[in-house]
């Protein structure tokens, strides 16, 4: 026996609405609020610190000339010059120690090929790290390893520019002088501590 | 001559108008996401000065509000609004190859470390510098000598963060 449709089922509903006008409100609120603090330009600094000269008095001195072993310097050196970026290494290196990194085409400073001949120079001749001990970081207090390399000097370089050469230049030669990325996009130290000096 | 009514509309009901709002919600949803996700809670947010142009760099340290320099195409100024701003140094001292240092940049530190002293406050050690991109290679290296002179052991380069993956 067929059952007769039930007489309810013709009662139309309502379509049911949230009400969103709270939420209109407090995003009409947020919105220019967080508009007005937002930073739509990242800024960055970049740290320099300018080299101490340490004056030896006549006590230190003269115990540098006894006991103490003279550790061996690479004294590595970068000059901007408006046609060219030029490589040397002054001290304890046999064989090649000049190079010169000329514009590109488009007449550009080439920098990856300068960061290439700065990574040469860390593998090839500075070599890896000898020792590692781990310091408290005075500023910080944390504990961080320091590394020995066979030059006292291997993460320093001195940069040295011609007179009208731009500080974007300056920043772009600091930055490839600061890390590279190797073949395993793993970004490694070259020389972290910069001179600036004057042109030579 | 009237026309007579549309006896179509004469049984039309008349519904009450209701505002759609609920695209402009999914557009203000999206909107405050986003804004939140930029939002940036540190305190003293810097501003890049009026009148720079900026370099650019791969560095991603966050830049500190400190004592500041700002190094503009007609000479040194102090890193205040543009309203106050005073010249330290004008273009002709900044390119006297002669100089090493600047006087009046040392004496305007030497001033600062002074006021300092005087309020009980430490001296400063960390000095930053918004330098437009343009800025000659002689002008940069005679501040850091006169800031290292007047005591200053850290000197920052503002700079805008690019990304360090490209290329």
């Amino acid at each position: 026996m067929a059952f007769r449709p039930s007489l309810k089922k013709k009662r139309q509903f309502e379509e049911a609405e949230a009400n969103i006008t709270p939420v209109m409100n407090l995003m009409c609120v947020l919105i220019p609020m967080l508009l007005t603090t937002a930073k739509f330009v990242d800024l960055a600094l970049l740290e320099y610190m300018p080299p101490v000269l340490q004056e030896m008095d006549e006590s230190t001195a003269a115990g540098a000339g006894e006991g103490t072993t003279e550790s061996e310097l690479l004294e590595l050196r970068v000059n901007i010059a408006y046609e060219m970026l030029e490589i040397s290494i002054f001290n304890a290196v046999e064989g090649e120690n000049f190079w010169q990194i000329p514009l590109t085409y488009e007449g550009n400073f080439d920098f990856d090929a300068f960061r290439e001949r700065l990574v040469d120079i860390k593998e090839r001749i500075v070599g890896p790290a000898i020792s590692r001990s781990e310091e408290i970081d005075p500023e910080t207090g944390q504990l961080m390893i320091v590394s020995a390399f066979k030059y006292e000097d291997a993460d320093q370089i001195r940069i040295s520019a011609e007179g009208d050469i731009p500080l974007q230049t300056l920043i772009r030669v600091l930055d490839s002088a600061r890390e590279y990325r190797d073949s395993n996009g793993v970004f490694k130290e070259l020389f972290q501590s910069p001179a600036l000096g004057q042109f030579q | 001559m009237a026309f007579a009514p549309s006896k179509g509309k004469k049984h039309m009901e008349r519904g009450e108008a209701k505002l759609r709002i609920t695209s402009l919600m999914d557009v203000m949803t999206i909107m405050l996401l986003f804004l939140l996700k930029t939002y940036s809670v540190s305190g003293a947010l810097m501003k890049p000065a009026e009148g720079v142009d900026l370099p650019h760099s791969t560095v991603t340290l966050e830049p500190v509000k400190v004592l500041g320099l700002l190094v503009t195409t007609e000479g040194l100024f102090e890193d205040v609004p543009v309203e106050s701003r005073r010249m330290i140094e004008g273009v002709l001292d900044l390119n006297d190859d002669a100089a090493v240092e600047l006087d009046n940049l040392y004496a305007y530190l030497s001033q600062v470390q002074a006021r300092n002293r005087e309020l009980g406050r430490e001296e400063k050690t960390v000095l930053t510098i918004q330098g437009d991109k343009t800025t000659p290679y002689r002008w940069i290296l005679k501040i850091i000598n006169t800031c290292s002179a007047a005591g200053f052991e850290k000197i920052d380069f503002v700079v805008y963060k690019e990304s360090k993956y490209r290329g």
